[in-house]
C-alpha cells in the first residue's frame, strides 16, 4: 500500500473539500492540488489498487464490490410520482462504482465530445412541449481547450473522423487497433452511405504520461483495468495529485451532511469514517462532484431552516431533470468467427445521425458504436438474443457455440430533460450509514423512443449491408436502469431555473461549487464522461481564479 | 403478472442492455469468501455438502439437460451439480429454499406425469424434458436461479469448482488468456498488416 500522500486534521480548514473521487471529482482533486492548495478527497468507498483487479467474471468482473451491494445502497424505481416506487432488490437501477476512481473504473471508456450545437440547440430548434429543454450557459469554443485537456491529461485514443467538432490539438496516442466489429461497422455503415471513424476511447492504445499500453485482455466493461491502461480516474488524476503532497484521499468516508453558517456558507463535512464514526472537516470550500444521484441527495440531507428545500435548492431544481441517455440494442450474426471477447468494447462509431432534424417529426440525436458481445457468463445466463432460441437443451447449446460470431450494435442517443423525471429521497428507504435511500422516477419522452427507434433502423441496415446472416433488433422497453445521471443540478445563468451558474457556483451558497453529470443541461448524445471531465477542468479553472483573486 | 414473472421480466429486458447483470453484485461478498473451495476435491466424489444424494442426482439430471452432453462435454462434464452444491451451501445460499422446493416440485410433476414414485433422475430423457417444459412454466424463479448457476458452472472461472476442464469455454469458443494480440477475428485479419496499432483507416 501506497501511504497517503498527506494526512490532515479534521480541525485543520483546508482550502478544499472534494467530495467524490470519480470523473469530475478526480480532475479537479488533481487541478486543485497542483494548484497549490490544500485538497481533501471523501470517497465513501474503498481504495482499491490496480492489482486487485482480475478476470473472474463472478468475483471480479461483476463482484469486486464496485458497486456494493442493495442492502448497503438501497433505492427505489417509479416511472412515475402517481406510481408506487419499487425498491430494488435483485439488480440495482442505479448503477454506479462505490470506489477511488468512481465509475470511471468500471466505465466502457468511450469518449466523445459534445458539439457545439449541443450547447444552443434549444434556441435552434425551439422549445418542446412538457420539457425543460435548455441553451447551456457556455459554448462549445468556451470549453474546446478543456476537452484537449481531457484528450491529453486524462489519456484518450482516437483519430479525427467525419463531422468532428473544432478541436485545437490532435489525440496523444492513436486509435485502438480495429476489431472485426470495428470493420463490420465501418463496411456496412460504408455501402448505405454513411461514414464511420475510429472510436475515441479513454484508454491508452500506446505508453502516455507514465501509463502502460491496453493488452487487449478484453474485460474493459463493468471491470476496472489491471493494468492501468483504462484513463479512469485512479490510473490517471489521483496518482498527480497525491505526488503534489497537498491532497489526501480519504476513502470508505460517507458524507452525511453539509454545515452552513448563518452567512449561508458551507463550513464543514460531516462524514462517517471507516470505522463508522462521525467527523467533521473543517474546510473553506467545498467542491461537490459525488454524481447526479448521490449530489441531490447530499443537499437535501444539508437542508436547514434557511434552506427547508435542501441545500442550494432556492430554484427548487435539485434532483429534477434526470436524464439517462437511451440505447437501443441489436445483434448480428455472421458466418466467420469475429471473437468479439478480444480487446476494448468498442472501435468504430457512426455519427451520421447526431444532429436532430425537425423533418424527422421528432427531436433527436445519436451516434453507433459496434461493439463486443458480452462475456462468457452473461452470454450462457441470460436468453440468447436471437429469436426462436430455446433457453436449454441441444438447440440451445449449439446457439451457444454461437458467441464468437455474434456482435452487438449499440445506438447512443438522446434523452430529453423533464422536470417530472427525479432523485429524490426514499421516504421508506435507509442505508448502511444511516442515510435515507434514494428514489428514481423515470420515464423517457416519447421523442427519446422515437429517435431511438430511427437509429435502430440504421443500425440494422448496416449491418445487413456488413452481410449479417442474422439481426434482431432488442425490443425498445421504458427505461428503468441506469449508469447515466445527467441533469440533476443544472447549469444555468438564470437562479430561478438552475442550481449552478457557468462556473459552477451554488446560485445560493457562494463557497459551494457542484460539478459531475449533475451539471449538464442536455444530455449530449449518449457518451458523458468525457464532458463531465471537460467541465471539471474548467470548473477547476475558475475556482482557482475565484480563490487567488480572493473571491470565494 | 405475478411477481416471479414480473422479476423475470424485468430481468431479460435488460439482458442485452449496456446495463445488464448488475444483479450479481449482492453476491459479491459471499463469493469472495468461497474462493477456497478447491474444485480438485469435488471431482474427486465426495459427498454433497448441501444437496442430498437425491436432489444432487436430480439436479445433475436437470444440468445435463439443460446443457446435454453429445459430441462435446456439457454441463454433467463442467461440474455442474458439485458448483451448485458448493455455492448453495455459500455465496447462494439464500437461494437453497427455492432450489429445494423446486427440485421437489420437479419430482411431484414427474410423478404426477408418470405415475410411480420414482425420481426425476430415473426418467428416461424426454421425460426429464417434459417435465422441465413444465416446470420453466410452471415454477419460473426456480427454473431461472436453477438454470443461472448451471450457466455459472459453466463460464466462472474454474476455481468455483464447474467449468471443469474448462469445458464451457470450449463450448463458446472462449480462449482463456491474459492478453491478446490482433488480429482479433476473421473480419479484422487484413487490417493490421504492417504490424502497427493503426486501424484500416487512412
Amino acid at each position: 500500500m501506497t501511504r497517503p500522500a498527506v494526512r490532515y486534521q479534521t480541525s485543520e480548514e483546508v482550502d478544499f473539500v472534494v467530495i467524490g473521487s470519480g470523473a469530475a471529482g478526480g480532475v479537479i482533486a488533481k487541478e486543485l492540488s497542483t494548484s497549490g492548495f490544500s485538497v481533501i478527497v471523501m470517497e465513501q468507498g474503498p481504495y482499491l489498487r490496480a492489482d486487485q483487479f482480475g478476470h473472474d467474471e463472478i468475483d471480479t468482473f461483476f463482484d469486486v464490490g464496485l458497486d456494493g451491494s442493495l442492502d448497503d445502497h438501497p433505492h427505489s424505481f417509479r416511472p412515475t410520482a402517481d406510481e408506487e416506487a419499487v425498491p430494488a432488490s435483485f439488480r440495482p437501477n442505479i448503477y454506479y462504482a462505490k470506489a477511488v476512481g468512481g465509475s470511471t473504473l468500471h466505465f466502457a471508456a468511450n469518449y466523445w465530445r459534445l458539439r457545439p450545437v449541443d450547447f444552443h440547440e434549444r434556441s435552434l430548434l425551439g422549445a418542446i412541449p412538457g420539457t425543460t429543454f435548455a441553451d447551456w450557459p457556455i459554448t462549445y469554443d468556451e470549453l474546446e481547450p478543456y476537452y484537449t485537456k481531457v484528450d491529453w491529461e486524462v489519456g484518450v485514443s482516437g483519430e479525427p473522423g467525419p463531422g468532428d467538432p473544432y478541436r485545437s490539438r490532435g489525440y496523444p496516442v492513436p486509435p485502438m487497433p480495429i476489431k472485426s466489429s470495428g470493420v463490420l461497422l465501418r463496411d456496412g455503415a460504408e455501402r448505405m452511405g454513411f461514414t464511420s471513424k475510429p472510436a475515441p476511447l479513454a484508454i491508452l492504445s500506446q505508453p502516455h504520461n507514465g501509463r502502460a499500453a491496453c493488452i487487449h485482455c478484453g474485460f474493459c466493461w463493468g471491470q476496472a483495468c489491471e493494468v492501468g491502461a483504462k484513463s479512469s480516474t485512479l490510473a490517471s488524476m489521483i496518482p498527480v495529485a497525491e505526488r503534489t503532497g497537498r491532497c489526501e484521499v480519504r476513502d470508505r468516508s460517507v458524507v452525511t451532511r453539509l454545515e452552513t453558517n448563518a452567512a449561508g456558507r458551507v463550513t464543514r463535512v460531516i462524514y462517517l469514517d471507516a470505522d463508522g464514526v462521525e467527523q467533521a472537516q473543517l474546510a473553506k470550500a467545498v467542491v461537490l462532484s459525488a454524481n447526479g444521484a448521490e449530489t441531490p441527495r447530499l443537499l437535501f440531507l444539508s437542508e436547514t431552516s434557511q434552506h427547508p428545500d435542501g441545500l442550494a435548492n432556492s430554484s427548487g431544481f435539485v434532483g429534477k431533470n434526470l436524464m439517462f441517455n437511451y440505447n437501443p440494442v441489436s445483434w448480428a450474426r455472421f458466418s466467420q468467427p469475429l471473437n468479439e471477447y478480444k480487446s476494448v468494447v468498442a472501435t468504430r462509431v457512426v455519427m451520421d445521425f447526431y444532429e436532430a432534424d425537425p423533418q424527422r417529426g421528432f427531436y433527436g440525436g445519436g451516434g453507433i458504436d459496434g461493439r463486443s458481445t458480452i462475456s462468457p457468463l452473461f452470454w450462457a445466463t441470460f436468453d440468447n438474443p436471437m429469436p426462436g432460441m430455446p433457453s436449454w437443451g441441444p438447440e440451445f447449446k449449439r446457439q451457444l457455440a454461437q458467441y464468437n460470431y455474434t456482435m452487438q450494435i449499440v445506438g447512443h442517443g438522446t434523452s430529453l430533460p423533464q422536470e417530472t423525471n427525479t432523485i429524490e429521497l426514499d421516504p421508506d428507504l435507509v442505508d448502511a450509514w444511516g442515510r435515507p435511500g434514494l428514489r428514481m422516477t423515470y420515464t423517457d419522452h416519447p421523442d427519446d423512443l422515437a429517435f431511438a427507434g430511427f437509429l435502430q433502423e440504421r443500425m440494422g441496415e448496416i449491418m445487413e449491408a456488413a452481410g449479417a446472416e442474422q439481426v434482431t433488433a432488442m425490443p425498445l422497453y421504458p427505461s428503468t436502469v441506469t449508469a447515466h445521471l445527467l441533469g440533476t443540478c443544472r447549469m444555468g445563468n438564470d437562479p430561478r431555473s438552475s442550481v449552478v451558474d457557468r462556473d459552477h457556483r451554488a446560485h445560493d451558497v457562494p463557497n459551494l461549487f457542484i460539478c459531475d453529470g449533475s451539471s449538464m443541461v442536455t444530455s449530449g448524445r449518449g457518451q458523458p464522461t468525457m464532458t463531465i471531465q471537460a467541465l471539471a477542468f474548467r470548473a477547476a479553472d475558475r475556482i482557482t481564479e475565484f480563490a487567488n483573486a480572493g473571491e470565494i | 403478472m405475478d411477481q416471479n414473472q414480473r422479476t423475470r421480466r424485468e430481468f431479460l429486458t435488460t439482458s442485452g442492455s449496456a446495463m445488464g447483470g448488475a444483479w450479481l453484485l449482492r453476491f459479491a461478498p459471499l463469493i469472495a469468501a468461497t474462493q477456497a473451495c478447491a474444485s480438485d476435491a469435488m471431482r474427486s466424489g465426495l459427498p454433497f455438502t448441501t444437496f442430498s444424494e437425491r436432489e444432487g442426482a436430480d439436479f445433475d439430471a436437470f444440468a445435463a439437460r439443460l446443457v446435454p452432453t453429445d459430441d462435446t462435454p456439457g454441463a454433467r462434464e463442467a461440474g455442474a451439480v458439485q458448483f451448485a452444491d458448493r455455492a448453495l451451501e455459500t455465496f447462494l445460499s439464500e437461494l437453497l429454499p427455492i432450489v429445494r422446493a423446486g427440485l421437489s416440485g420437479m419430482n411431484a410433476r414427474a410423478a404426477e406425469t408418470f405415475g410411480g414414485i420414482g425420481a426425476f433422475a430415473d426418467l428416461a430423457e424426454d421425460q426429464q424434458d417434459q417435465v422441465i417444459t413444465a416446470v420453466e412454466l410452471e415454477d419460473p424463479n426456480f427454473f431461472f436461479f436453477a438454470r443461472a448457476m448451471v450457466m455459472m458452472s459453466l463460464m466462472a472461472e474454474p476455481q468455483y469448482g464447474g467449468n471443469q476442464d474448462r469445458v464451457g469455454w470450449q463450448i463458446i469458443g472462449f480462449e482463456d488468456s491474459f492478453a491478446y494480440l490482433p488480429p482479433f477475428g476473421f473480419y479484422d485479419r487484413d487490417e493490421h498488416g504492417d504490424g502497427g496499432d493503426q486501424g484500416a483507416d487512412q
